[in-house]
């Protein structure tokens, strides 16, 4: 798969820890009692992740903000792959409750299969019939999972 | 020791037990065999149904699907020429080019030979150590415990993919999201934002479902597929020549020597110490120039190792639990599941838990040679599925296991936000098993730091005359040290490796 440039993925991804670092760290230090080292209070513990996880994230990006040059470019990421799956999650999140598993399998099944481009629309659906009554058997039927299998 | 191993076989005998290992190591041997699935995805996609099994059966199926996935790896990686998983990745070295010189067969049977013997040495040295262990264990106090899993926490950090530092935010990520929920010792709620979904913290389920399930759907797809080479693979052109023969078991019994080292280690599975064999054989044989080219000793030894540190990884999760990789860690989640605290106690309160999945190891392994000798033609077979149409069956069964879990479709979101941080945590150089362990041994590092404190009355200086919790924390000091010099000077020590071999 593709990686970003060493730098810039060192520049993007240690600030972004620093910033989550530093904000629990800040959260639990304000709205958590610290107590003190003989009897901790719920914040201490907590306090002292976020500022070594802030310290590590500065140690990887201030090497990489020093070195100069551009940053060079963001590499080409597959953003296809990335919306289908995380479309089927969505979509199965939103129709479980509605609709049951069958139709909700099915429609995830679809959404993540348009991932590959060269897949089929006929083969992807006749995956997401064969996957929907499969899992129905598997876990309404066999395990007994407590899921209604159709919205009716 | 015998009754023991009576009770254990008693327990793995019964008819369940041995269909839900069957279930396990065939299931393991598929998905180690097809490109891009492994143990760890797997294990993930499982553990929510395991809580619908008994607790010594949903252990042995997750066992074995380890064990299996570590047997069909190399099958890929010999046939095709692309790794399976990633510990079977030293198998391409040697592997692929005997296939190539019409030699897949040999290829395949000695890596076969090799897997059983490591993980014989592995389950032996994992029944003479654990009961001793476990024993010792149980006089360990929280200063102890606080230690020791600190040593493990900075071995994984350091000897991961990328350099120490990023090892050691992922590790700091993880402790961190499992500090999110209730506190146990107060009741105040920390990072729960008011939402009431997550005053019983980050499940691990979603985040390992997210983190490994989805990430690797999204850095797969779209990947080319290749198909095996076509190769008479009957048993009579598997069996290798007396010369072979010769020149593979002492290759096996250095590697499986080094493997059971290595994987007792907490941290250090993970195929490093795979390339470390491969090294050493190269170094000490009289045809060096052959390596690469097919030389069976760089086969036999990598998988001798690999299979053997599968073994010994399980004393430090089953005694001490303190898992040392991924898959111990979602094993150990099996357990707490299924309300079995992990640690020294289980031994003594559960022993036909302990002895029954050791059992389960034994009887696995011979379940796993008889599908891999006479019946490799039908994983070879199995090559052929195209991961497109695999792929979304992935992501349905991930989004049916966590509802499964806790019927929220909360945690579906929260899968869904952690497969999208997990793919941009990579995008970065990150790697995501640190952060799992962290997330693991979070609650239990906490609680043991707090109690360590509060009988010393704050004074840190306890871990000094404590002479394990020291001798464990002199350790960390010098793994951080010596990754953190190796990578300022030359890279980390993995990479350096891989590529020294690759090349």
């Amino acid at each position: 798969m593709n990686l970003l440039p060493e730098r810039s993925r060192d520049i993007l991804g240690g600030l972004a820890l620093a910033v989550i670092g530093g904000g629990a760290a800040l959260r639990a230090g304000t709205h958590l009692n610290l107590g003190s080292l003989g009897n901790m209070g719920p914040g201490f513990f907590p306090t002292i992740l976020g500022v070594a996880l802030a310290l590590c994230g500065a140690l990887i990006a201030a090497p990489a903000l020093m070195r100069g040059g551009k940053p060079g470019a963001i590499a080409r990421v597959n953003l296809r792959a990335i919306l289908c799956v995380i479309g089927s999650v969505a979509v199965f999140a939103l129709t479980i409750r509605l609709l049951g598993l069958v139709p909700s399998a099915f429609l995830a099944v679809v959404v993540a299969g348009f991932a590959d481009p060269k897949t089929k629309l006929s083969t992807l659906v006749l995956l997401a019939i064969g996957l929907s009554v499969l899992s129905w058997l598997v876990f309404i039927v066999a395990l007994g999972m407590p899921l209604s299998a159709l919205p009716f | 020791m015998l009754d023991h191993i009576i009770l254990g076989f008693s327990e793995a005998l019964t008819l369940a037990n041995l269909w839900y290992c069957f279930a396990g190591v065939l299931l393991g041997t598929l998905v180690g065999v097809l490109p891009g699935l492994g143990a760890l995805i797997t294990i993930s996609l499982l553990l929510p149904f395991t809580y619908y099994l008994p607790v010594d059966g949903a252990l042995i199926m997750l066992a074995g699907v380890y064990f299996g996935a570590d047997f069909g790896g190399g099958t890929t990686s010999i046939l095709i020429g692309i790794p399976g998983h990633p510990a079977a990745a030293v198998d391409v070295l040697d592997g692929y080019p005997m296939a190539k010189q019409g030699k897949a067969g040999v290829a395949l049977f000695t890596k076969c030979i090799a897997s059983a013997w490591g993980s014989s040495v592995g389950i032996l040295l994992l029944m003479l150590a654990a009961p001793a262990l476990s024993a010792f264990a149980l006089k360990f106090g929280p200063a102890e415990y606080f230690m020791l899993m600190m040593l493990g926490l900075v071995a994984a950090a350091s000897v991961g993919r990328g350099s120490p530092i990023k090892g050691i935010s992922m590790v700091l990520l993880g402790l961190l999201l499992a500090t999110v929920g209730t506190d146990v010792n107060t009741g105040f709620q920390r990072f729960t934002f008011g939402l009431p979904e997550l005053s019983n913290g980050i499940g691990l389920i979603p985040i390992a479902m997210g983190l490994f399930a989805l990430t690797e759907v999204i850095s797969s797809v779209g990947k080319a597929s290749v198909a095996p080479m076509n190769q008479s693979l009957r048993l009579r052109d598997q069996l290798p020549n007396r010369e072979e023969w010769r020149r593979s078991w002492p290759a096996m019994l250095r590697g499986s020597g080094l493997g059971a080292a290595f994987g007792a280690l907490p941290g250090t599975s993970g195929g490093m110490a795979t390339f470390i064999a491969y090294a050493i054989e190269k170094r000490i044989s009289k045809r060096p120039a052959e390596f690469g080219k097919g030389a069976i000793e760089g086969l036999a030894a990598p998988e001798a190792c690999n299979n053997a540190g599968v073994g010994t990884a399980f004393i430090p999760s089953l005694t001490l639990g303190i898992p040392g990789d991924a898959v111990m860690a979602l094993l150990l989640a099996a357990m707490m599941l299924q309300g079995i605290q992990p640690g020294p106690m289980v031994m003594t309160m559960h022993p036909e838990l302990f002895w029954g999945l050791i059992a389960s190891f034994w009887i696995g392994m011979v379940i796993l040679v008889a599908l891999n000798i006479p019946l490799i033609g039908i994983w070879v077979r199995l090559l052929r599925i195209p991961y497109p149409l695999l792929f979304p069956a992935i992501v349905l069964f991930t989004c049916i296991g966590v509802m499964s879990v806790g019927n929220s479709t909360f945690d579906l979101w929260l899968t869904l936000i952690f497969g999208i941080a997990g793919f941009a945590l990579i995008l970065a150089g990150f790697d995501v098993v640190p952060l799992v362990l962290g997330l693991i041994l979070g609650a239990p590092l906490e609680e043991n730091l707090r109690r360590t404190l509060l009988l010393s009355d704050g004074d840190f200086g306890v871990f000094l005359t404590r002479p394990i919790a020291l001798v464990a924390g002199l350790f960390a000091l010098v793994i951080l040290g010596l990754s953190l010099v190796a990578h300022f000077r030359r890279g980390p020590a993995a990479q350096r490796l891989v590529q020294g071999e690759m090349e």
